[in-house]
């Protein structure tokens, strides 16, 4: 549907909310917000196949029920976005996994996430540099965002860090499906200029992967704090309060994850990464043991391992 | 299904017979469930309606009548605001009809009506139940905010057409009833209007005063209580 974006024509910034509609060199108009509503993402189909092997609702069922929905962003937003509907919600936000797999029931998960998949046959996302810049990424983001928060004394946030690590790059996901071919040129153009994602998506897209994020958080209802978190957490500068921390730890936690490797890393995010631990003021010990120690962590952390077993 | 209308100065047959003004026999109820309540008023009120007519005995068996054709028009309410709203929602509108059944009959079996019924109460979507009293008998109406597909009309007339022709529901398991079709693509119109019609013929009441309309975008089921069938009791 898209071909080159002329960002020239394109109506608002990376951040604007009047970024809606964006003018292909073509001439088509793509109206990114009903992009959106149309958008059918994919679940793995390990995923899938590891869903229907689970057959009754027992703890350990349920427990890895958690875990197989945690690996997939698409079925983490599905049930996100399920327990925010008009048909579940109670006028509370869900904002955690747990409290939104609770709240719909076993069942009624495992056949949403069925239904998710079989609306699409065609796995986007299976090809090894977006396995790695984004669904690797984001993986060892959300481990690192609820480590985080434990070592922050935070232990409240640490569900919520876990989820907003996991989700904050589902704009890339979105664009991805919108149009993979042109979503791989982003990669492409990452790698090979050593530019950031934004700035290649602006420029394959005419809009970036946080804008586009945000739109679907608030398309698809999700709690407000994640349209906040989608659309900010590359260059988030504001001030350390109670509202922003959640920000700022997926800020920090995303900066980490590329310094590991997981993702692209180029050195303006060490400046921006430096920014972030000045204002988070972990103190020392916690600063060595993220910076140098915490890799090992990672790839011994249990969700981490079950993931990129099914990858 | 013969009845006609009550006109203002016309001999009122059920002062005439039981000296009750009409709009004492006249009831009406909104359904968004039937577990928060209503439902046994409306239980309450039928044995009032009735013991006035001296067909309290008859309470019990009508209220199953009407909370069947209840249940059925409530159930379709849900498949529409689950289609309409929710899977519309979740983008999930473009699913194969046996998949998003599927998902609704998950839905209920884990959450029974609780999230249908939260959801009709917000969009202003129930059931009706009137009961109102004609010149030669009562007529009970239980309505429905819309219509099934064609495919479900034909098969609920063909349902209906099958139970007025026999005299008990041994038919429905000889293959050529709907009690289960055995096709999980599709959902039997069940054992509903058999029941039904069996019910109406043991309270020796004709099949005919039993029906299901299409009407102005909504589905009526009609059930006619002639003036006749209360005035046997103490004759």
């Amino acid at each position: 549907m898209t071909s080159n974006l002329d960002i020239n024509k394109y109506n608002g910034g990376s951040t604007g909310l009047n970024s809606e509609k964006v003018i292909c060199e073509d001439g088509l108009i793509v109206n990114i917000d009903a992009e959106i509503k149309n958008i059918k993402l994919t679940i793995q189909p390990q995923v899938v196949a590891s869903l229907l092997n689970l057959n009754d609702g027992s703890s350990a069922s349920f427990e890895q029920l958690s875990n197989l929905i945690k690996a997939d962003q698409n079925m983490s937003t599905t049930i996100l976005k399920a327990a925010n509907s008009s048909f579940y919600s109670r006028g509370n936000q869900v904002a955690s996994l747990q409290h939104a797999i609770a709240m719909l029931g076993f069942r009624v998960v495992r056949s949403l996430a069925m239904a998710a998949n079989s609306r699409s046959l065609f796995e986007t996302g299976k090809y090894s540099r977006f396995q790695r810049y984004v669904w690797k990424h984001s993986t060892a983001t959300s481990v690192i965002c609820k480590e985080l928060a434990r070592k922050m004394g935070r232990a409240d946030l640490e569900e919520e860090a876990f989820v907003a690590g996991l989700l904050h790059d589902i704009g890339k996901v979105v664009m991805n499906a919108i149009d993979r071919r042109k979503f791989i040129s982003v990669i492409d153009m990452v790698v090979e200029e050593n530019i950031s994602f934004p700035v290649a998506e602006e420029r394959v897209f005419g809009v970036s992967h946080m804008t586009v994020g945000m739109k679907a958080a608030k398309e698809w209802k999700l709690p407000e704090l994640y349209e906040k978190i989608f659309n900010q957490h590359e260059n988030f500068t504001g001030d350390l309060v109670e509202d922003n921390m959640l920000l700022y730890i997926v800020s920090y936690g995303n900066y980490l994850a590329k310094k590991y490797g997981y993702g692209h890393y180029s050195s303006q995010d060490d400046i921006d990464g430096a920014k972030l631990e000045e204002k988070l003021k972990l103190g020392q010990e916690n600063l060595v043991y993220f910076k140098e120690n915490f890799k090992s962590a990672i790839e011994d952390d249990e969700f981490f391992k079950f993931v990129n077993r099914l990858i | 299904m013969s009845f006609s209308v009550m006109h203002r100065g016309e001999i009122n047959p059920w002062k005439k017979l039981f000296s009750i003004n009409p709009e004492e026999l006249a009831i009406e109820f909104d359904f968004y469930d039937l577990y928060s309540g209503d439902e046994k008023q409306l239980l309450i009120k039928l044995r009032e309606v009735l013991g006035k007519l001296n067909r309290s005995d008859l309470s019990g068996p009508i209220y199953l009548i009407v909370r069947e054709l209840l249940t059925n028009s409530l159930k379709a309410t849900y498949k529409r605001i689950y289609l309409d709203f929710f899977l519309a929602e979740m983008g999930f509108s473009d699913l194969p009809y046996e998949n998003w059944l599927s998902i609704f009959k998950t839905e209920i079996e884990t959450h029974m009506a609780e999230n249908f019924a939260n959801l009709c109460r917000q969009k202003n979507l129930f059931v009706k139940f009137v009961m109102k009293p004609m010149d030669n008998g009562l007529l009970i109406e239980i309505i429905n905010d819309g219509v099934p597909s064609d495919v479900e009309w034909v098969r609920l007339q063909k349902s209906i057409d099958q139970s007025r022709k026999v005299s008990n529901m041994g038919y429905i398991f000889d293959g050529d009833g709907d009690g289960d079709s055995g096709d999980k693509q599709q959902e039997g119109a069940g054992l509903g209007v058999p029941l039904i019609t069996v019910m109406l013929k043991n309270m020796n009441l004709s099949v005919n005063d039993f029906d299901v309309i299409r009407q102005d975008g909504h589905t009526i089921a009609k059930i006619f209580l002639p003036l006749g069938f209360f005035a046997k009791k103490g004759d």
